[in-house]
């Protein structure tokens, strides 16, 4: 019954909003700067949060502060409110669009949607599998089967083994931990005693391993997604003073753990691997200077370089950048939960730390452009994350950063 | 018993123009309306490039998997029950369709058959437990969301799947200036107003205005129960169905945010958590609503950390206004 009135009275507020989109109209075209969206679909955490600054501070790096007008939407873990939100930005007419995609096909309709209407749509840190849009993550670099390699070499094949995955329904989590199986299968005497999911959160992880702990305290080593320093904080919670090789991801808190003499002492050894936020700057780049100069980047679907740091290789920083082969900071100026590989000194210049924690653009920073050249390589086939219809290759699971230790 | 029924959306015949227009504000149906109206004019004068027929059709295509499974909740809601299933259900229908569906119209034919069956299924279940054996909604309905998001979750470890085109454009069909969702929410209005003139449309409203009263009076109160649940179920199933046209894929975890935006649909649509009050149409209204919120705020450039905000004010107001207006009619009738 309602439902009746409802056509003509949508007729008069279509003749209503008409007028006065006329009367508003003059302003908008006042305006020289280009229109382009961040949406992101979560956030709350230290990774998200850092992607985000990075990418604002960017926008205000000169000479994008003049260039470039940023808005940013956050629409939830929800696909359909993604979709919304690119739906309304394409409406507003947003040039391009950055974006961590909550789902890898589900925005397909709305992508390809925006692709038609001239928006450069770039996503970070995870891929999509509507090809009319560019990418760069690391999903396919082999974060799984490199750092549970690794595991298994400090273990030397055998020991019992805690698996701590991200979110479950991820497929980021799934490429993960099939890579790692690849490897722990190989070894029999590798018994994997919990398997569970820290939800790539710290506080999540901790009270899982507390758990686990209890149940299995005589484990031996940890492959951890992120969250990896809650992992570390609930080992050392049980006063124990055998510590055990873990491979995790970049927090502050854990790779400083991994170069602290007296935890060294008791045997904690560990890889520092995973995802960056950095990604996010310099898919921004590339879709900036898409818009700017119309830069051809044949590549869609790119892969991100793997950051890799072995304990023996973790550097503190003395200063407000990445210099001199340092990769970390002090405590007393990021928090634990900081996500260290921020920072890509040859691809991101303009980004500092405190860039990295405010979203301020670093003082006298003005952008530099992107190297010449092809700038990342095409990234393994992931059904289901980069394509439909199609296979994992033979040799997704190839090590790249580790040799077996039994390897001849 | 047809009384209790009518507060909500047959205006009474009352003799002053006070009396009609406390009759109108005393149906969530018509405050949902209002509300949607206002939203959309405004969000269309804040957001020029939005005036376009595709955008609307667009937006009502993103809001029919929420207002389907809202209209299946409402159907519980109404008998004073309560349903968490939808989640899991929703997940269950969606991971299905991404992973056993087949090519061309039989395709959806039978997609449509098999999430209406999975419905069903869970929809009985709950029913039984709750109709015959007495068992908490709450308690019932959250066991199976468990059950069967964790079965959609052993389909499907992860988001992928492919969905055969035809489905994938069954919401994006156009048919003159029709669209599939208009379409769909045409029909269902239509059943509604067929069976709420039936003795379990009745019922519905009989055993949740009080359970007690209708079993005296000869209604056979388990079953209309069980047929609300089962009703439910499909819904939810049909709300899967149309979840994977829009995301041409199946994600384990898709039904997740369904859960608490069934019933805030259904508290904006004016159907009581009481029972006995409210229907389907406000319950449509309310989830278009709701999805227009999120674009609403979008077109403020109010940042989106403020949409459960908005729409959680927008649940208060609403049920307040519906509330308030019932309370003035019941206290001027007596």
């Amino acid at each position: 019954m309602t439902l009746r009135f409802k056509s003509p009275l949508i007729r008069g507020a279509l003749a209503v909003t008409t007028a006065l989109g006329l009367l508003a109209g003059p302003s908008y075209a006042q305006d020289e700067k280009v229109k382009v969206y961040l949406s992101l679909s979560y956030t709350g955490n230290s990774w998200m949060t850092e992607a985000a600054n990075v990418i604002k501070a960017l926008a205000k790096t000169p000479p994008y502060d003049t260039q470039v007008e940023l808005i940013d939407v956050i629409s939830g873990v929800d696909v359909q409110a993604q979709i919304s939100a690119y739906e309304s930005m394409i409406a507003d007419g947003a040039k391009g669009i950055i974006s961590f995609p909550i789902s890898s096909t589900g925005l397909n309709r709305a992508i390809k949607q925006g692709c038609e209407a001239g928006v450069e749509m770039f996503m970070f840190a995870n891929h999509v599998t509507e090809p009319c849009a560019h990418s760069l993550a690391y999903i396919g670099s082999g974060f799984g089967e490199n750092t549970a390699q690794w595991l298994a070499n400090e273990m030397e094949g055998k020991g019992k083994i805690f698996m701590i995955r991200g979110v479950p329904g991820s497929a980021v989590d799934v490429r993960h931990y099939d890579g790692a199986m690849s490897v722990f299968s190989k070894y029999p005497e590798i018994e994997v005693v919990a398997e569970y999911y820290g939800m790539w959160d710290d506080q999540t992880t901790q009270t899982e391993t507390t758990k686990a702990l209890a149940a299995h305290p005589d484990v031996q080593g940890i492959w951890s997604q992120a969250g990896e320093y809650g992992a570390l904080q609930a080992l050392l919670a049980t006063g124990r003073q055998d510590l055990i090789p873990i491979s995790g991801e970049n927090s502050a808190g854990f790779r400083r753990a991994l170069i602290d003499p007296a935890l060294k002492e008791r045997g904690l050894t560990g890889i520092s691997s995973g995802d960056s936020p950095v990604v996010a700057a310099i898919a921004f780049k590339m879709m900036m200077e898409r818009i700017l100069t119309d830069r051809d980047i044949p590549n869609h679907n790119m892969a991100y370089t793997l950051p890799w740091v072995p304990a023996d290789q973790i550097v503190l920083c003395t200063g407000d950048i990445i210099e001199n082969g340092c990769n970390t900071f002090p405590a007393d100026k990021v928090p634990d939960s900081f996500i260290s590989e921020a920072f890509n000194p040859a691809y991101a210049p303009e980004i500092s730390l405190s860039a990295a924690l405010t979203g301020e653009p670093t003082p006298g920073a003005t952008i530099q452009p992107l190297p010449a050249g092809e700038l990342f390589p095409e990234a393994q086939s992931l059904p289901g994350i980069n394509c439909d219809d199609c296979e994992l290759p033979a040799d997704a699971f190839a090590l790249t950063f580790v040799k077996p230790f039994d390897a001849n | 018993m047809p009384q209790d029924s009518a507060i909500s959306a047959q205006p009474r015949t009352l003799p002053s123009s006070i009396g009609a227009i406390r009759a109108i504000f005393g149906s969530g149906a018509v405050i949902a309306a209002i509300l949607y109206l206002v939203m959309f004019v405004l969000y269309l004068a804040l957001l020029p490039g939005a005036r376009s027929y595709s955008h609307f059709q667009d937006q009502l295509a993103n809001s029919l998997p929420l207002a389907l499974a809202a209209v299946g909740g409402t159907f519980v809601v109404l008998t004073r029950g309560f349903d968490l299933s939808v989640a899991g259900v929703v997940s269950l229908a969606n991971v299905l369709v991404a992973t056993y569906s087949m090519k061309g119209t039989t395709g959806i034919l039978l997609a449509a058959l098999m999430v209406c069956a999975v419905g069903l299924v869970v929809g009985a279940v709950n029913g039984i437990l709750i109709a015959y054996l007495r068992l908490q909604p709450i308690a019932c309905t959250l066991a199976t969301m468990i059950i069967t998001s964790g079965i959609a979750l052993l389909i499907m470890d992860a988001p992928g799947g492919n969905v055969p085109s035809a489905i994938g454009n069954l919401l994006f069909e156009r048919f003159g200036p029709l669209s599939m969702p208009m379409i769909t929410v045409g029909v269902v209005i239509l059943l509604w107003a067929v069976i709420r003139r039936t003795d379990w449309g009745v019922g519905l409203y009989a055993v949740g205005a009080d359970e007690t009263a209708s079993r005296l009076a000869g209604i056979a109160t388990a079953s209309v129960k069980v047929r609300a649940y089962c009703v439910a179920g499909m819904f939810y199933g049909l709300a899967g169905l149309a979840l994977s046209s829009i995301t041409v894929s199946g994600d384990p975890t898709a039904g997740n945010s369904f859960l608490l935006q069934v019933f805030a649909a259904i508290a904006i649509g004016g159907t009581s958590f009481a029972g006995g009050r409210g229907g389907v149409v406000g319950t449509i209204l309310g989830a278009l609503v709701l999805m227009l919120v999120q674009k609403l705020l979008f077109s403020l450039g109010v940042s989106s950390f403020y949409t459960g905000i908005g729409q959680g004010v927008l649940m208060i107001a609403a049920v307040l206004v519906g509330a308030f207006s019932a309370h003035i009619a019941k206290s001027n009738n007596t």
